[in-house]
């Protein structure tokens, strides 16, 4: 079982590599024939992911975010499943997919360095919760990072239009990749409908893990590392979808505040996890 | 928060930035850019206590930093850094965030109240052919019909609807909830701090070490081996006074060697009666009368006898709570009086021990060069090899300085003996299960046993009021996110090859990108109502 596992895995790892090859050659020469390639491919490869996930839960016994591997699968195949599902399907943004495959992979390949066999998970983690909990604040966690890197690229992509005035959407012949990006006002409004549907899912997920900690250690909030973090996550987002609706704040300064929080969110997950120990340190494994 | 002069929902007339530049105290206060910049400064200041120790996450790492870094540690420490959630400027901080938010939320209620009840209206006669999104349906029926009817359709898609005054307009409107959903998920914060505020004066909670086979009161802070409590914990939260027996304690071991879940079975007698018998372990607290019991760790605490002479001196289960080198624990027993003077025993328990050659972590070590030197390792924590090394100490005890009792202040003591000694079921001829010190003392294992140590915590208020803080805070986040206010306004004016035509035209305060396609689909309705289409297909399904 495990093994089926670790080959899905590797398999999708390599693939999401060549389907963001095959993005960026779509981006390059515009052809229906590079976006359909690319698309198999990352399908397929999600599909593996999928299978990849499904039989290591059978061979660890447990929901696939027991260990830091494991989680960073998992939160590389919510980034594509975003992708694929609302992002290219619904959003039309295929102009983003190299971008997207290319992290998602290069995460797994951070997760495969850090490569656990599946285990026995510690009794602190022996839970209900840890389904419910880890679940929501990993998905949370991913959509509020695409919506970041949405945002950046929204920032590239304002700072070329103010310099090209003259641009046509999505249809400038020159001018590199920049030019190939969704136009900032639809890069704006995707990561806005990202970020809006992420966030509540993040806040479910730090409350859901006060309802744990107030089981596990008799307490709702503690000020943990790790909690601490999250609430700061929380505050920026917060204050994003504020700066989204006030003058001055719209468009350059709501994105650099979400980009921060996709910075807080990274920082949370891994060096929280392996630099500041509190009670959450057994995520460090 | 006031969202009347700068958001993008009443964008009609923005409010230009210089015009933002001359607001002052109060409205300026009010502002939504008055909360982002609150908000990032929570952040920022949360963060420094993200990065810096904090004395109630990890009190040696604070130490060990006041330690390396003399002046800074002492200017941190004055600061308040190493306590950032219990000082001053971030509970002022995190008030005046309050304070702000009730100052905007008031008006915001009072207003959201009144436009629960009616639709404000205004006249847009004029303004008709100026909205965004306007359109004309041509109707087969008559002007009145043409009202009901669009009535009928847009009642259906949840719009309100009643007539303008004084004019021959009707006016529809959708998407309160965002504003209700926003209003109640900002007044939540205000139980959020209620629920802390009570945690944090009514709640006590401590530590309590338990030997197996023994009991624990729930009664005093002199039973708790760490205690805290709020100022009013004794009024709202005291102490229910229940006995805690542990029948025994488990350990189940995974394939690796580490523990994979830890059980205490407890009874709980009250008046004498047994009330409860129950599991404690992690993740599954046992609660009785508002107290919780929670898991916390385990050890071993060996069933020790000590005699001098013929008196008994020590007799019972000894906490061992030091963790030793190689894989043992210790622990220690303090006999200032016995017939030959003042002694200190310090007893080490090595669970499954094995004997290896000695490797040096120090070159200077004598034992480096000592060919054979043998060294004392667990293998485990199992307790299947038990061996204890009981070592004498003579001298001062210190019993007039505050002690901890797990440990020998070994200041004024001298090590006199070093002997080993093992449980009555592993007894083996060699190593017996009592040993003979110095002056006539003498230590007897008599059992090998576990302590358990429980987190004992009664917080009877502050917990439900987070719960319900979180429960409003859910409920109200989504329509405060996704619902958006907009409205419709039509009228029924001659024209078209029927005579009839309905105009309409709508404007989304909120996510107008939505609304265009929200647009579309109720022209397609009404197009539908109204030309006799829709009826049509009706009557064919019914």
């Amino acid at each position: 079982m495990n093994r089926t596992s670790n080959a899905a895995f590797v398999s999708a790892l390599v693939l999401y590599f060549v389907a963001a090859g095959g993005y960026f050659g779509f981006v390059a020469w515009r052809t229906r024939k590079w976006k359909v390639f690319a698309t198999a491919v990352l399908s397929l490869g999600w599909a593996l992911h999928l299978l990849s996930l499904i039989t290591r839960t059978l061979a660890a016994e447990h929901a696939p975010w027991g260990n830091m591997y494991e989680f960073t699968a998992s939160l590389a195949f919510v980034l594509i499943t975003a992708y694929l599902f609302v992002g290219q399907a619904k959003f039309g943004l295929t102009a983003l997919g190299g971008y997207v495959a290319a992290a998602a992979a290069i995460l797994m390949s951070v997760g495969w360095v850090i490569y656990a066999d599946p285990g026995e998970l510690q009794p602190a983690l022996r839970s209900n919760w840890l389904t419910f909990h880890v679940f929501l604040v990993m998905a949370g966690a991913s959509l509020l990072l695409f919506g970041a890197i949405l945002e950046v690229m929204y920032l590239v992509r304002r700072r070329w239009e103010a310099r090209h005035p003259d641009f046509a959407d999505e249809d400038t012949s020159d001018g590199g990749l920049v030019s190939r990006l969704p136009s900032a006002d639809r890069l704006d409004q995707a990561s806005y409908r990202m970020i809006m549907f992420a966030f509540p899912i993040w806040t479910l997920g730090v409350i859901a893990g006060a309802i744990w900690g107030e089981q596990a250690w008799g307490r709702y909030w503690g000020w943990d590392p790790k909690e601490t973090m999250s609430f700061i996550v929380l505050m920026i987002f917060a204050a994003y979808l504020h700066a989204r609706a006030t003058q001055g704040w719209r468009g350059r300064g709501a994105a650099i505040l979400a980009i921060v929080g996709g910075v807080a969110i990274l920082v949370n997950f891994y060096a929280v996890n392996l630099w500041i120990a509190g009670l959450h340190s057994y995520a460090g494994t | 928060m006031t969202e009347s002069n700068e958001s993008e929902d009443f964008g009609a007339e923005p409010v230009p930035p210089r015009a933002m530049e001359r607001m002052h105290g109060w409205r300026r206060l009010r502002s939504m850019r008055t909360a982002i910049q609150l908000l990032i400064a929570v952040a920022i200041v949360s963060l420094l206590g993200s990065v810096i120790p904090q004395r109630s996450a990890a009190p040696s790492k604070v130490a060990q930093f006041i330690e390396e870094h003399r002046f800074w540690g002492e200017v941190f420490d004055r600061l308040g850094l190493f306590q950032v959630f219990t000082s001053w400027w971030f509970l002022a901080l995190a008030g005046f965030l309050l304070f702000v938010t009730g100052a905007c939320l008031i008006p915001r209620t009072r207003a959201a109240l009144s436009h629960a009840r009616r639709i404000k209206q205004a006249p847009e006669r004029g303004r008709l052919p100026d909205l965004r999104f306007t359109t004309e349906v041509e109707s087969e029926l008559s002007s009145d019909e043409t009202v009901t009817e669009a009535r009928r359709v847009l009642g259906r898609r949840r719009w309100r609807s009643s007539p303008v005054n004084g004019a021959n307009q009707w006016i529809a409107e959708r998407g309160h909830s965002r504003e209700t959903g926003s209003v109640l998920f900002h007044w939540s914060f205000f139980l959020v701090a209620l629920a802390a505020a009570l945690t944090i004066t009514t709640k006590f909670e401590g530590s309590a070490v338990v030997v197996e086979k023994t009991s624990w009161v729930e009664g005093g802070r002199v039973n708790f081996d760490e205690y805290s409590e709020g100022a009013f914990a004794r009024w709202i939260n005291p102490h229910a006074g229940f006995t805690v027996a542990v029948e025994d304690f488990d350990v189940a071991y995974g394939d690796d060697g580490m523990p994979k879940s830890y059980t205490s079975r407890v009874k709980i007698l009250d008046d004498g009666r047994e009330v409860l018998e129950d599991e404690v372990r992690v993740n599954k607290p046992v609660s009785y009368k508002g107290v919780k019991l929670y898991q916390l760790g385990y050890g071993w605490a060996p069933v020790v006898r000590v005699t001098d002479g013929s008196t008994v001196v020590y007799d019972g289960p000894l906490v061992l709570g030091m963790r030793g080198p190689n894989g043992s624990s210790a622990g220690v027993i303090k006999l200032p009086s016995t017939a030959s003077g003042s002694v200190g025993l310090e007893l080490s328990l090595f669970p499954d021990f094995k004997l290896v050659p000695f490797r040096a972590t120090n070159p200077d070590d004598p034992r480096a060069r000592e060919p054979g030197a043998l060294d004392l390792i667990s293998t485990g924590d199992f307790g299947e090899r038990p061996l204890v090394v009981v070592t004498e100490y003579r001298g001062d005890l210190g019993l007039d300085k505050p002690q901890n009792v797990y440990e020998l202040d070994k200041t004024g003591l001298e090590q006199v003996a070093q002997k080993f000694a093992t449980f009555p079921a592993n007894a083996n001829e060699k190593l017996g299960t009592s040993t003979q010190l110095g002056g006539g003392l003498n230590v007897e294992l008599i059992d090998l046993r576990r302590f358990t140590v429980f987190s004992v915590k009664r917080d009877s208020y502050g917990t439900p009021v987070a719960a319900a803080a979180a429960a409003v805070m859910m409920l109200s986040l989504y329509p405060a996110l996704y619902a958006y206010r907009r409205r419709l306004w039509f009228e029924v004016v001659e024209g078209g090859t029927e005579g009839v035509v309905l105009r309409f035209g709508g404007v989304a305060y909120q996510r107008k990108d939505i609304f265009e396609e929200e647009f579309l689909r109720i022209e397609t309705d009404l197009t539908d109502a109204l030309r006799g289409a829709g009826s049509v297909a009706k009557k064919a399904t019914r």
